[in-house]
């Protein structure tokens, strides 16, 4: 960063001083309208995205419930995704990004399994993939500060409650000889 | 004093991070014209500069999460605005490779010359986009050379030497009546 004194001209200080002397210049027309207009969009797809990805979440949240799948649950990581949830609240963005991670990776374990699912689970899934891309997007989006913090943490819970609906969906088909449809295709990195 | 060094309050600061559009308006308000002054003193073209003003802007929004306070806000944007400037230079495919030769130290002074604005602005106007824009830096926003040299990833000597000539050129320009282009 540059220092604020006019160190640079000391013999060509008439000419430095002239310079700075000059008015400073202004657009033909304020630039703040177009701006302003810039801005408001940005802002409206920011609200549109984070309303459908809270409407979405909840829609699958209460299908989740609807199927009995919370209260058969045995989480994954043996919280359940709201403890998860007010855990991470205290957390700094890295440890959520590495829990992130841990999901991710035991997620990736379930799909080499490559183990069938029943069709509740399935779709149930590929809901909540949905939900994890649309998080993604925003995160991008999102910067590094409390508004990406809060977006990891519902990811971090999207993906607690998609480990849980496979690993249960899993369980349901090794229990019973019906239909079975293979797990969704959707691939953690 | 560069025109930018304009103190933001930390509680604007922290409207703008809260997404506050009355908050980027006042900003704006704010470093207009020195944001608009920089990038039309280095591109020479009042389109442009207007462009930069716009895109400057709304870099600054999207990044504000990354300012951390440890250097003055108005340092900050100013750096915004240099990049995206340099961006634009870059896009022009200026040869940044064009070395120039030491001034030759045994040359006779230029004569005596005028500080009119006008003809100092007609002056400036007829330096190549290049040399004009490191002549503004180092004279009027106060960069040293190496970090001009750092800008434009070029060495220091590249720093000193456009500095150099065009400070000749411009005595030069300005000890003569004919100077007579102005910006776009």
């Amino acid at each position: 960063m540059a220092d604020m004194s006019y160190r640079n001209a000391p013999r060509d200080g008439d000419l430095a001083a002239a310079m700075r002397a000059l008015p400073l210049a202004a657009p033909a027309g304020s630039e703040w309208p177009r701006l302003a207009e810039a801005f408001a969009a940005r802002a409206r797809r920011r609200r549109q995205a984070r309303y459908a990805v809270a409407f979405a979440t909840a829609a699958v949240l209460a299908l989740a419930v609807g199927l009995g799948r919370l209260q058969l649950a045995q989480p994954v990581t043996g919280t359940s995704p709201a403890t998860v949830a007010t855990a991470t609240t205290s957390e700094g963005n890295a440890a959520l990004i590495a829990r992130n991670q841990e999901l991710q990776a035991m997620l990736r374990g379930f799909a080499a399994q490559n183990a069938p699912t029943d069709g509740e689970a399935a779709l149930a899934s590929a809901r909540l993939e949905d939900l994890i891309a649309m998080l993604d997007v925003e995160l991008g989006d999102a910067g590094t500060g409390d508004e990406a913090r809060a977006l990891w943490q519902q990811r971090l819970v999207l993906l607690q409650e998609l480990a849980n609906v496979r690993q249960q969906g899993q369980a349901a088909v090794a229990q019973q000889d019906g239909t079975v449809l293979q797990p969704a295709n959707w691939v953690v990195d | 004093m560069t025109s930018f060094a304009i103190d933001v309050p930390q509680a604007l600061i922290a409207r703008l991070k809260q997404g506050d559009a009355k908050a980027y308006e006042q900003l704006y308000r704010l470093f207009e014209r020195p944001v608009y002054t920089l990038a039309w003193r280095m591109l020479g073209d009042a389109d442009e500069a207007r462009e930069i003003l716009h895109d400057a802007m709304l870099v600054l929004i999207d990044k504000l999460e990354q300012f951390r306070g440890e250097s003055p806000f108005w340092g900050w944007l100013r750096q915004i605005v240099l990049n995206e400037t340099l961006m634009r230079l870059r896009k022009r495919r200026i040869d940044y490779y064009d070395e120039l030769p030491e001034p030759d130290a045994s040359a006779q002074p230029p004569p005596a010359f005028s500080l009119e604005s006008a003809d100092l602005e007609r002056a400036l106007a007829q330096l190549s986009p290049l040399t004009r824009s490191i002549v503004w830096l180092y004279f009027v926003e106060g960069y040293t050379h190496e970090e001009i040299a750092t800008s434009f990833s070029r060495t220091v000597s590249f720093s000193k030497t456009q500095v150099s000539r065009g400070t000749r050129k411009l005595r030069e320009m300005l000890a003569s009546t004919d100077t007579q282009v102005a910006y776009g």
